[in-house]
């Protein structure tokens, strides 16, 4: 049974209850997402000083991945809402008995709201932001002047001079610094999905965007190193632009 | 009574001012009274810059040895600019000056923008009952998205005299200065997260383990609780800010009308110091109703105070 995050501290304790019951605790890795009959979520999660609950993003990518999961919460909250809730201090007697009455995440369970932040929210703000200012924007333009560049390269050796001047302008430069800075000050709450995997090809990609092309002394090198560049922000593009089909605010 | 409620509270607002109805005159500020209560509101419309930067140093010098200051920079990249940094530089020009540089811990620079947070009011939102409506004004007619029914919110009393009334400051000042829940809230999960690594069969040495976490926690415990012998042990460091409780209690009386919210933050405090940090626990099982207890006590007075967990917090703007 994969539990997330997956440096929590299970008790000795907890894990004999666990595998009396039939069940052993292991870390979560990405190929749960499809393996996985049940999955538990020890939130919300530290990040800083502030604490964030993902499940929302979970139950999102797990109905679509594997319906038939349970998502646990686990926790010692009185007031806790719903079948789904594991209460350390009340353990069932029988394990697979309370999985039978849990909710799947094909029934369309959704997490209780406890007024607590949600990595949906993040979300929004990290990719839309507040008056265009989100990492959307800022790397559909860095992509813009990437394809222009590239494409204008391609076309016409002579457009090494232009194109390095066209890709020098403070706000070609300002898109690609923002989006790098922004996925900076993100990217610690990102890894509280299950993308841990794709966050990391992100990295890849956005340390391959970093504007390098002062080293690039011809137009060989150019033209190659503005291709290079373009096909990782495309890329990057692509990926993101799927990902944020699981962070819906707005899921009945 | 704290100094909390002593001193007066001014609250600077730069933001879209001279696109709305009050634009501000052109010695670039002015200020709006509270109905019934002394503190202030000082509007400011001026995009990041060095000079602003100045300006707003020398508005926050002026203010400051007398009052506590609650500033608020619009971080709009496509506006006023202000950023993380921003914050920075003004602390670091205000403390040049030696005879401000102990009375910065009475300033608190914020960054706000997009909506949806208390500074701003919105009908639909409960934690939204701050100082700001759409397009550089003060809040005033709502329509209801689904009936067009027009909804009017006075918060100006006295245009003419620059005077609002008293409910914004209230609002505000309990979310972004004291913000209690958010204090409790932190408290009560770096306990679940800490305690989650507690073995019970150690219900001896309970409050020793607490004692030894290295982060916040402990430091939020003795300051929530006020155990005098505690505190004079606590490194002379300077406060984080989620483990300054200082107030809060006075602010659930005043803000939210009544002691009841008082009386439960009162009872939570109780439950913890004796539990977590006074009694001594003789069984395993008695360490996991006392763990159950704080969390619970905690969790209980969080959920029961009327204010939203603030997602200003974030870095929204990178550094």
């Amino acid at each position: 049974m994969p539990i997330f995050p997956d440096d929590w501290p299970m008790l000795p304790a907890r894990r004999a209850w666990f595998e009396a019951q039939g069940y052993t605790p292991v870390p979560y890795q990405p190929t749960h997402a499809h393996e996985a009959r049940v999955l538990l979520l020890v939130t919300p999660i530290r990040v800083g000083d502030d604490f964030v609950r993902p499940d929302g993003v979970w139950a999102q990518y797990f109905q679509e991945q594997n319906p038939e999961a349970v998502l646990l919460q686990a926790g010692i909250r009185d007031r806790a809402m719903g079948p789904n809730y594991l209460h350390w201090g009340r353990l069932p007697d029988n394990f697979g008995l309370f999985l039978q009455g849990a909710q799947r995440v094909g029934e369309c369970w959704r997490p209780p709201d406890y007024r607590e932040k949600k990595l949906e929210v993040i979300w929004q703000r990290f990719w839309d932001g507040h008056s265009r200012e989100g990492f959307a924007n800022w790397l559909s333009k860095a992509m813009r002047s990437l394809q222009i560049a590239d494409d204008k390269l391609h076309k016409n050796s002579g457009y090494e001079a232009q194109g390095r001047a066209f890709l020098a302008k403070p706000d070609k430069k300002q898109a690609f610094e923002n989006m790098q800075l922004r996925w900076k000050s993100y990217r610690p709450y990102l890894m509280l999905t299950p993308f841990f995997n794709q966050i990391e090809a992100c990295d890849q990609w956005l340390r391959n965007i970093e504007p390098g092309w002062t080293d690039c002394n011809d137009y060989q090198s150019l033209s190659a190193r503005i291709h290079d560049c373009r096909l990782s922000i495309e890329a990057l593009d692509r990926l993101l632009t799927n990902l944020s089909q699981y962070f819906k605010t707005d899921v009945p | 009574m704290s100094s909390t409620v002593a001193l007066r509270r001014i609250f600077i607002i730069v933001w879209d001012w001279n696109s709305g109805l009050h634009p501000i005159p052109p010695k670039g500020l002015d200020e709006w009274g509270a109905e019934g209560i002394a503190h202030l509101l000082v509007r400011v419309d001026q995009v990041n810059s060095p000079d602003a930067l100045g300006f707003l140093s020398d508005l926050i010098a002026a203010y400051l040895p007398d009052a506590h200051v609650l500033v608020f920079l619009h971080a709009n990249q496509s506006s006023h600019r202000y950023a993380s940094k921003s914050r920075g530089e003004i602390y670091d020009r205000l403390g040049d000056q030696v005879h401000l540089r102990q009375k910065l811990s009475r300033l608190k620079i914020n960054l706000f923008g997009g909506g949806g947070t208390p500074i701003y009011y919105d009908p639909d939102i409960p934690h939204c009952r701050g100082f700001l409506g759409s397009k550089g004004n003060f809040p005033s007619i709502f329509q209801d998205p689904n009936t067009g029914k027009e909804q009017e919110v006075r918060l100006i009393v006295d245009a003419e005299q620059n005077q609002l009334t008293s409910e914004p400051f209230r609002h505000v000042w309990g979310h972004y200065w004291v913000n209690t829940r958010q204090k409790v809230y932190s408290l009560m999960e770096n306990f679940r997260l800490w305690i989650d690594d507690f073995d019970p069969a150690r219900y001896k040495d309970f409050t020793q383990y607490l004692r030894n976490e290295q982060g916040l926690l402990w430091p939020q415990l003795v300051y929530f609780t006020q155990i005098k012998t505690e505190l004079k042990q606590l490194p002379e460091v300077p406060k984080h800010e989620w483990a300054d409780f200082t107030g809060c209690e006075q602010q659930l009386e005043l803000a939210y009308d009544g002691t009841t919210l008082a009386d439960q933050y009162r009872a939570a405090r109780k439950t913890v110091e004796h539990l977590a940090l006074i009694k001594s626990h003789k069984s395993s099982e008695e360490a996991v109703v006392a763990i159950s207890e704080i969390y619970n006590a905690l969790d209980a007075l969080q959920n029961a105070i009327p204010e939203a967990l603030s997602y200003d917090t974030i870095a929204h703007f990178p550094r």
